[in-house]
């Protein structure tokens, strides 16, 4: 009789225990330690393209120069005329926005603008003023001599400081060499 | 009521009952098991988020969810190449308890799929970081070129904020010296076409921010980061 009054006392403590264990089993990783995070990305995309045009007429011993943009992102422009040594070369701009470099070169004077699309679909394209060259021939010059003149133009992306104002043309640096080929990229 | 009591005093519901916990016991286990079976890794090793605890990024002084860079531009702005724009990030403990906080940052480039263009220079995206040394812990072991990965030095009190850990975003201007180049002569003048390489990519930034609890942090970090630290006074070295 006795056995009758003890067993079912041991089952329940026995089922108790079964259950505390059962219920604590995952404590383990219940307790893992408390941890949060939060996490945001973005990002532009970058515009280089421009696309310059060079339209250039020659009479009168003069050169006429011009340079059009016809990319979206603002450009600096700049040329130079070379000559054999026997003509003279005399550089000159009507409006005086054509500003002679240290360099040799000479530097339109502000940022040419990218093209606009307008909202009918035509395309407003910058351009330079005109640049002329003037070819001084020699004084002992006869008929039939020829001199030849090979113009040299240049653009680059338009540079800016630190507080997002562009550089004067001429501080711009012309000097770094264009790059090629593959760069070492991230890895992770 | 009597055929009740009698049932559950009865031998045989008790052994049932045993026989029952113990399957339960058993089977516990063997989730334990399983889930033992599942780790692989020394940094993650449990990664629970509760209210309680709680992080939250700003960006210029205004918490920040999801998408960074929102306002660097203004509409219609082209983004200019050289100029440092306005980029103050820090943490802010939006939770009810302490916690330790780090910031991963990864940056590189996309194409216009938005598929990654490991060619492409990550460090050509300026991120000023600011505050190092003195409150930011620059994890050399994990940083690379892409990723920078930076540990807040002292225990960030609930609803309290870090001093920033970046204030300036540049694109390097170099971006468009890396060049393609093509020449084409016709009629006595020679076209030189400059591809450049960065043209049409877009720049990313990521940053994570992890919290911590503050109670037995040290092994704390180590578990969830898998980040050996040691903290003294509430000021955390890394190891």
């Amino acid at each position: 009789m006795k056995r009758k009054k003890i067993l079912p006392a041991a089952g329940y403590a026995a089922a108790a225990l079964a259950a505390g264990l059962v219920l604590t089993a995952g404590a383990g990783e219940a307790w893992a330690y408390f941890t949060t995070y939060t996490s945001a990305s973005g990002g532009y995309a970058i515009d280089l393209s421009n696309e310059t045009r060079i339209v250039e007429e020659y009479s009168n011993h003069t050169k006429r120069l011009v340079v059009s943009n016809d990319g979206t992102r603002p450009v600096y422009v700049r040329a130079r005329a070379f000559s054999g040594s026997q003509c003279a070369l005399a550089y000159s701009s009507e409006d005086g926005r054509w500003q002679a470099g240290n360099d040799g070169y000479y530097y339109f004077s502000e940022p040419l603008a990218g093209a606009v699309a307008g909202e009918d679909g035509t395309v407003s394209t910058a351009r330079t003023s005109e640049l002329l060259v003037q070819i001084e021939f020699p004084a002992d010059a006869e008929e039939g001599d020829e001199c030849n003149v090979v113009v040299v133009y240049e653009s680059i992306p338009v540079q800016y400081d630190t507080d997002g104002n562009a550089l004067a043309p001429q501080a711009a640096d012309w000097s770094v060499p264009l790059a090629s080929g593959s760069t070492e990229g991230g890895n992770d | 009521m009597k055929k009740l009591k009698k049932l559950i005093a009865s031998p045989v519901t008790t052994i049932a009952a045993f026989a029952v916990a113990a399957g339960l016991l058993l089977f516990s286990s063997i989730g334990g098991a399983r889930a033992a079976l599942t780790y692989f890794s020394d940094d993650y090793a449990a990664n629970i988020q509760l209210h309680e605890i709680g992080v939250t990024l700003v960006e210029n002084g205004a918490p920040v969810e999801g998408e960074l860079l929102k306002g660097l531009l203004a509409e219609g702005e082209e983004l200019k190449l050289g100029k440092a724009y306005q980029e103050q990030l820090n943490v802010y403990n939006s939770g009810v308890i302490n916690e330790y906080v780090r910031v991963s940052i990864h940056k590189y480039w996309v194409d216009r799929e938005g598929e990654k263009i490991p060619s492409l220079s990550p460090e050509l995206i300026g991120l000023n970081l600011v505050n190092l040394g003195t409150d930011w812990l620059v994890d050399q072991e994990a940083t690379t070129k892409e990723r920078t990965v930076l540990y807040y030095n002292k225990l960030l009190a609930s609803q309290s904020e870090t001093p920033l850990f970046a204030d300036k975003l540049t694109i390097d201007g170099s971006i468009a010296d890396r060049v393609g180049e093509t020449r084409e002569t016709s009629g006595g003048y020679t076209t030189i076409t400059v591809t450049y390489e960065y043209d049409g990519a877009r720049f990313c930034i990521e940053a994570k921010v992890d919290g911590v609890q503050e109670h037995n942090a040290q092994d704390a970090i180590w578990s969830a980061w898998g980040r050996r630290v040691t903290i003294d006074d509430g000021v955390l070295r890394l190891n």
